[in-house]
């Protein structure tokens, strides 16, 4: 299920409460209002029940008695019908005075009154009676006088209340719905227009197309103070992944740079080549140089590609545990058996047992790539010296030392860019393409270890590599 | 005519020096870098330079620009790996006259050469037509009066940079200089002898000769300035 609009659930959230909120007022109101008109007409019944008690203590005759009853319970105006009542001595069926005929709807009422209270009440009760649309409020006391207890019950007709209680009701139904429609739209509309810079700050961001766009589509102005730091985290993203995007982009263009070199140059050979008829030797002379060429390529490519797989996966591909004095051990032999071609040597000095936790292939290229640096960019019938230490710290590590020591401070933070070269010229002679101590630092970094170079004329050229033992 | 190259990648230049030198027997510098390159540019009178961006020491459109700078208008063909068009238009806007991006073609590269070099001495039309002689710089082909004409390929040299500046006088050291490259032993008197070997080829007599020739000034093809 796809979540709700941010726009819907605050509206709905809003509108929830609103409608809570008018309910509970227009609920309190109806009941205040009903109360209010009920305690009135109980004033009435009260000072009625009072005036008749007061009769009664200050009873002389019947007849007299009931033209004073009569009296206080006479209708307050024209069109208003009278009070009913009915006084009886307790625990007698007999009245000692009704207004109202035992078989009139009315004088039913009275009767039927005391009758749904099984106890009579200490204190003047009051309690609705009638039927609807012609409802009365009746109140119903005991008096004591010299005979016994006298109840007299008093009703006074609340249809006019409730009449206006209904009316009452239906407004405030008609007005709380009405109002509750009307917040619901007004709450939408202002949702709408609240979300509306959302909106335009994501057409905004929609309208990025190039990480360079971002200075040129947000205008600071037309973004609100609350989305700011939003934006703000975004251009930071975007200036982050810029970064990585001119990073490859520099690495594409470098390395489309380098794969052009080599074949530019086979190509050029070869159709200088043929364009005039040449001698066997020529021939031999131009596939020889193509074939350099295509090798160059054919290295680079391996190299890329070892660059391509190492960005792919963080971690080691495979941990073996490696000796790692056997594997220099090898190595340096394998070196130094180059390096006497041209009248150096390249010497394990120093090596004790030591075995690492990593890839071996890896591990076999991280060394390689520094000794063939080292003996390529030494100097001639220079020697390169190896020793492995061990240190107390659980580390190994690894001291490949030439008699260079000519790379240059300024060039010392580049070494290990991709496609940097110390010298910038391509001669063949020494025709890397720049990206050994890129792959040899990549090959360090995912076996957790350090990587170190520092040259000076006198001491030579130094490269430490920490790794740590298994 | 005469080329510097300056490249850093000695075997594509060596190539292009080769190519250059058995099609169209033009005269090759090659520098592998920047300085070198500017200090060669500006000490001789080249008839083109093929011009790499990414060389060592000075870059190539730094180069280009300090070139221009100091007023040298010899045509530039800049030839890169850096195929962006962006790159393409400020080496243009720079001063340079083409671009090619390598990989390259070696007919390409030599058809554009040949063009630069003809339009620098303000020809449109590869075929230059002076006193009967018609010399299609584009076949290397000499007609005289109808006739195919044969030379040597310092012969053919010689005629097309006298045709290119035809009607003007061209100085015996100005000739050796954009005949012969900075590595190639040149004798002033050597010019004498193509002359003379040109004028025979070219059938002139005592009453109509095609090289003129203005003692201590230089040579003239075709009719000498008033």
């Amino acid at each position: 299920m796809t979540s709700l609009s941010l726009k819907w659930r605050v509206s709905l959230w809003v509108s929830a409460v609103l409608v809570a909120a008018i309910t509970t007022i227009s609920i309190a109101a109806y009941v205040e209002f009903e109360e209010s008109h009920l305690r009135e007409i109980d004033r009435t019944l009260l000072a009625m029940a009072n005036g008749i008690s007061a009769i009664l203590d200050d009873r002389q005759s019947q007849d007299k008695l009931e033209k004073e009853v009569r009296a206080v319970t006479a209708a307050p105006g024209p069109n208003i019908p009278s009070f009913p009542y009915r006084i009886w001595m307790d625990g007698s069926s007999a009245d000692l005075l009704v207004s109202d005929a035992p078989d009139n709807e009315h004088g039913r009422w009275l009767r039927e009154l005391p009758g749904r209270s099984s106890e009579p009440p200490e204190e003047p009760a009051f309690m609705n009676i009638g039927r609807p649309h012609d409802e009365y409020r009746a109140i119903w006391m005991q008096h004591r006088i010299d005979e016994g207890i006298v109840n007299i019950v008093v009703a006074g007709s609340s249809h006019f209340t409730f009449h206006e209680l209904r009316e009452f009701l239906q407004l405030l139904l008609v007005l709380g719905t009405s109002l509750i429609v009307g917040s619901i739209v007004a709450i939408m509309w202002t949702v709408r227009c609240g979300l509306r810079p959302i909106d335009a700050t994501a057409k905004q961001l929609q309208d990025i197309a190039h990480p360079n766009d971002r200075e040129a589509v947000f205008d600071k102005k037309k973004v609100p103070t609350e989305l700011r730091p939003f934006v703000r985290a975004l251009t930071d993203m975007l200036e982050r992944l810029n970064g990585v995007l001119q990073r490859q982009k520099q690495f594409t263009s470098d390395a489309a740079h380098e794969l052009r070199t080599p074949l530019t140059s086979a190509k050029s050979t070869l159709q200088a080549t043929q364009m005039q008829q040449r001698d066997p030797d020529e021939y031999r002379r131009a596939i020889d140089n193509a074939l350099e060429d295509v090798a160059r390529m054919e290295r680079l490519i391996g190299q890329l590609l070892v660059l391509a797989r190492m960005d792919e996966v963080n971690g080691p591909t495979a941990t073996a545990e490696v000796e790692l004095d056997v594997l220099l051990g090898e190595l340096a032999e394998t070196y130094d058996q180059r390096a006497r071609q041209a009248g150096g040597k390249v010497n394990l000095e120093e090596s004790s047992a030591t075995t690492v936790r990593g890839d071996l292939d890896e591990l076999v290229r991280l060394f390689s790539n520094i000794l063939d640096n080292a003996v390529r960019y030494g100097p001639p019938g220079g020697a390169v010296r190896v020793a492995l230490k061990c240190g107390p710290d659980g580390y190994a590590t690894v001291y490949i030392r030439d008699e260079g020591g000519n790379i240059p401070p300024d060039a010392m933070p580049h070494l290990f860019d991709r496609f940097y070269r110390v010298d910038q010229s391509r001669s063949c002679s020494t025709g890397g393409a720049g990206l050994g101590l890129a792959i040899a630092q990549e090959i360090v970094r995912r076996h957790n270890g350090d990587i170190l170079v520092t040259s000076s004329p006198d001491s030579g050229t130094l490269v430490s590599i920490r790794l740590a033992r298994a | 005519m005469r080329v510097l190259i300056i490249e850093d990648e000695v075997k594509i230049a060596r190539n292009i020096t080769r190519v250059l030198d058995e099609e169209y027997s033009w005269a090759v510098d090659i520098c592998t870098d920047g300085e070198d390159g500017r200090h060669m540019a500006m000490t001789n009178p080249y008839d083109l330079i093929i011009l790499d961006l990414g060389l060592p020491k000075i870059g190539g459109i730094e180069l280009l620009k300090n070139l221009r700078a100091r007023g040298m208008t010899t045509p530039v063909l800049i030839l890169t790996a850096r195929d962006d068009t962006r790159d393409i238009i400020e080496g243009l806007e720079t001063g340079s006259d083409d671009y090619m991006v390598k990989p390259f073609d070696m007919r390409e590269l030599m058809a554009r050469c040949k063009a630069l070099a003809r339009r620098s001495y303000g020809r449109a039309a590869p075929v230059i037509e002076i006193g009967g002689i018609s010399i299609d710089t584009a076949r290397h082909q000499v007609m005289f009066r109808g006739r195919l004409v044969r030379l040597s390929a310092m012969e053919y040299r010689l005629l097309e940079y006298l045709a290119m500046r035809a009607g003007e006088v061209v100085s015996k050291a100005d000739i050796a200089e954009h005949l012969y490259s900075s590595y190639s032993e040149n004798f002033s008197n050597v010019v004498e002898v193509y002359v003379c070997s040109l004028r025979k080829k070219l059938g002139s007599g005592p009453n109509r000769e095609v090289i003129h020739t203005l003692r201590n000034q230089g040579y003239v093809l075709g009719e000498p300035p008033a």
